[in-house]
């Protein structure tokens, strides 16, 4: 997604621009949002007034979204926002991981408080859904609580369940292929639960413990575990509270702590640290809550704060670029945002856990 | 505006030179100010350039970000960092020993099982049963029951206390020991930020209060009492032998057992592989060897946050799997914990 110069407010605009202006290091850029202008974008955001026809593969939607656009135009650029996910037959109620497969183009969204798992176009159709049932430590099945999701190069979707001890692989349709576990650890109990997922560009799985463990673990396209590293602790460098972790273009490992001395850390593959910065403070580049990250193909880091109702943009070197949203409920506002997702260099997914609902928009 | 200015700036100062302390919760390592508050309901404090306010559903009270409820239940449900307050536990605590709040329609929906009524009720404007005290504005808090800032000396769980003679927590304090037990002190935690059942016992350092029973009378004024109380018959210690030894089901000042009377069984108690938690003199809490001091209390019967169960009762037949709703027995097996049935 390419930067927005903006300077002072639009002049046209529906809605208050959620964006704020960073100045100063020679480089005036301001993230404000969305650059419509595609040909593509212009056609979604038409079809997406259209009904849609089952996906066979799924159990069949025929919800007709209500979506909400918004048009905001500044001395630059031309932002939109969607509004997707309500008004459908299996409401969203506090989603929270969401991820976009590079196989399909799908979104593939955690509804936890409805104990689904819920699909979508890149338009914001709903293309169905199915619901996740957890594994509890009595060997009974339960209505689940899908927290973070993934999608492999194969289409099968991993969910981390706040109810399960393993990872559910499932397939297209919502079947349980397989359940796998992270390896014990015997100072945290929690820590074997699986939390974050991720995935590697040589399909290689990424798990990230829950809980004060700080590991992230590694497994095979065939779920053998590979090996884990992390320090637990809240330095720099260590590990604690993961609430998500991101594969970035250079191979590297974006990982995003509740509590850590730096929220947003980046480690090579062999678990080598290599920077960190993302502080818990005042001001622009700080976080409160850091509660989902991802990392778009050209390497820009998103990471969303729950408490601070916005979401942040770094480069991979740390600088920070700006950030989206602020409290509210009109389309750009965000009522607690949980997750964040990518798709390509231009397309940015937040699920807002009050909110009950995500936000697709694109740039330019 | 002033004191405003001077409070937020103390706040300031405060999170940069010392670490600011909460009890053993919301320290200056896992919160600071600005995570709930904001000085002037905006996003960026810039100079020049735009300003970018917060959304239409602010400002709110107390410089808040956001609704109290709603900003505690961030890191208070289904994350892994903190104790899972609300419905199903999504956290790492197996058996919550609070259990699970639920929330008044209208609000945030309920996890599955759970139900408003079911314990305390988020958002929920009714009256205390029992009392009087109700949050008529904005329907029950977390911060009706919790400091959120913590206090001076440190309270079990962060649970208000007051010094001031016109607050319903003036006096009320539960002192908490952890890791060594102190019998001195109202509860036991076996270890830091224990959340689980097996991690909590409570003592009885006053063996005719409950420390706990009276904070609850806070807002449940007359719904239980010690025997000596008016609402309970004025009577300590029960009494079968008066007009009406009891009038309502004792928290304190009563060991199972004790009287026949009241046809209460210690061995009914203690044979029970499951138990409800009591207080206890003794710090042994079985009912056990010779340990006849056990006293019920309100969290005997009752979830303090709630459960699955109709006003948080736990129903506990004494046998089998153990959650936070009991053991899979029904209404009665509660009251056959202590009480013999037909006796």
């Amino acid at each position: 997604m390419s930067i927005v110069e903006v300077n002072g407010r639009s002049t046209d605009h529906q809605t208050q621009p959620a964006s704020t202006e960073i100045g100063g290091g020679g480089m005036e850029v301001a993230l404000v949002g969305l650059v419509t202008g595609t040909i593509l974008v212009l056609a979604a955001v038409a079809a997406a007034l259209i009904c849609l026809s089952p996906v066979p593969a799924r159990s069949a939607s025929n919800d007709v979204p209500v979506q909400s656009q918004t048009t905001t135009t500044t001395a630059a650029a031309e932002i939109s926002w969607l509004v997707c996910g309500t008004g459908q037959n299996n409401p969203l109620v506090a989603p929270r991981g969401v991820t976009v497969s590079e196989r399909t183009g799908e979104i593939v969204l955690a509804n936890t408080g409805s104990h689904r798992i819920e699909i979508y176009d890149l338009q914001g159709r709903p293309r169905g859904g199915y619901p996740h049932q957890a594994l509890r430590a009595d060997g009974s099945m339960a209505e689940g609580e899908p927290h973070w999701v993934a999608v492999d190069a194969s289409g099968r979707t991993l969910v981390s369940d706040n109810l399960d001890a393993s990872v559910d692989v499932l397939d297209v349709q919502g079947h349980s292929l397989k359940r796998f576990k992270l390896q014990e650890d015997a100072n945290s109990p929690s820590g074997s639960s699986p939390g974050a997922l991720a995935l590697l560009a040589d399909s290689v799985i990424v798990v990230a413990s829950r809980g004060n463990a700080g590991r992230i673990h590694f497994f095979s396209p065939d779920f053998v575990a590979l090996g884990s590293w992390g320090d637990s602790g809240l330095a720099p460098g260590q590990l604690s509270q993961i609430t998500g972790i991101a594969a970035a273009p250079t191979g590297e490992l974006v990982v995003i702590c509740a509590n850590t001395e730096l929220a947003i850390q980046i480690f090579a593959r062999d678990g080598k640290f290599v920077r960190g910065f993302g502080k818990h403070d005042l001001g622009p580049g700080t976080f409160s809550f850091p509660s989902g990250v991802a990392v778009s193909a050209d390497g820009r880091i998103y990471v969303s704060d729950e408490i601070r109702q916005l979401v942040q943009a770094f480069e991979m070197s740390g600088n920070y670029i700006g950030s989206l949203g602020t409290p509210g409920t009109r389309p750009g506002e965000f009522r607690y945002p949980s997750a964040v997702a990518t798709y390509g260099k231009n397309t940015l997914v937040v699920t807002e856990r009050v909110g009950s609902r995500f936000q697709l928009y694109a740039t330019k | 505006m002033k004191r405003v200015i001077s409070l937020l700036a103390a706040c300031a100062l405060l999170s940069i030179a010392l670490p600011a302390l909460a009890g053993d919760y919301h320290s200056g390592t896992s919160l600071i100010c600005s995570d709930c508050h904001v000085a002037h309901f905006s996003q960026s404090h810039a100079l020049s350039g735009p300003i970018v306010p917060f959304g239409p559903a602010g400002p709110y009270e107390f410089l808040l970000r956001n609704e109290v409820n709603d900003l505690c239940l961030t890191c208070h449900n289904g994350q892994p960092f903190a104790p899972d307050v609300f419905g199903v536990n999504g956290g790492a605590a197996r058996n919550r020993l609070a259990g699970g709040l639920n929330a008044a329609p209208g609000h945030m929906a309920n996890d599955a099982g759970y139900s408003a009524d079911d314990g305390h009720t988020l958002w929920s404007t009714a009256t205390a049963p029992g009392g009087t005290f109700s949050h008529a504005t904005d329907g029950l808090e977390c911060v009706d029951c919790h400091s959120q800032h913590g206090q001076t000396p440190t309270q079990y769980r962060n649970l208000k206390s007051s010094t001031s003679p016109s607050d319903k927590f003036f006096g009320k304090t539960v002192t908490y020991a952890i890791g060594v037990q102190d019998l001195t002190k109202d509860v036991f935690e076996r270890s830091a930020a224990s959340y689980a059942e097996a991690d909590v016992d409570y003592n009885e350092p006053n063996t005719t209060k409950s420390a706990y029973g009276a904070w609850c009378a806070s807002c449940h004024t007359n719904f239980h009492g010690s025997g000596g109380d008016a609402n309970m018959g004025s009577v300590s210690g029960g009494d079968a032998t008066t007009a009406t030894p009891w009038l309502r089901h004792p928290q304190a000042d009563v060991n199972i057992g004790a009287h026949a009377s009241y046809i209460s069984s210690l061995s009914q108690f203690s044979n029970h592989t499951n138990r409800v938690k009591v207080m206890d003199s003794q710090g042994i809490w079985t009912g056990l060897a010779g340990d006849n001091t056990v006293t019920p209390s309100c969290f005997s019967c009752h979830k303090s946050h709630g459960n699955q169960n109709s006003f948080g009762l736990i129903f506990m037949k004494g046998t089998g799997t153990v959650t936070e709703e009991g053991d899979g027995g029904v209404y009665k097996d509660l009251c056959r914990q202590c009480h013999v049935q037909g006796g």
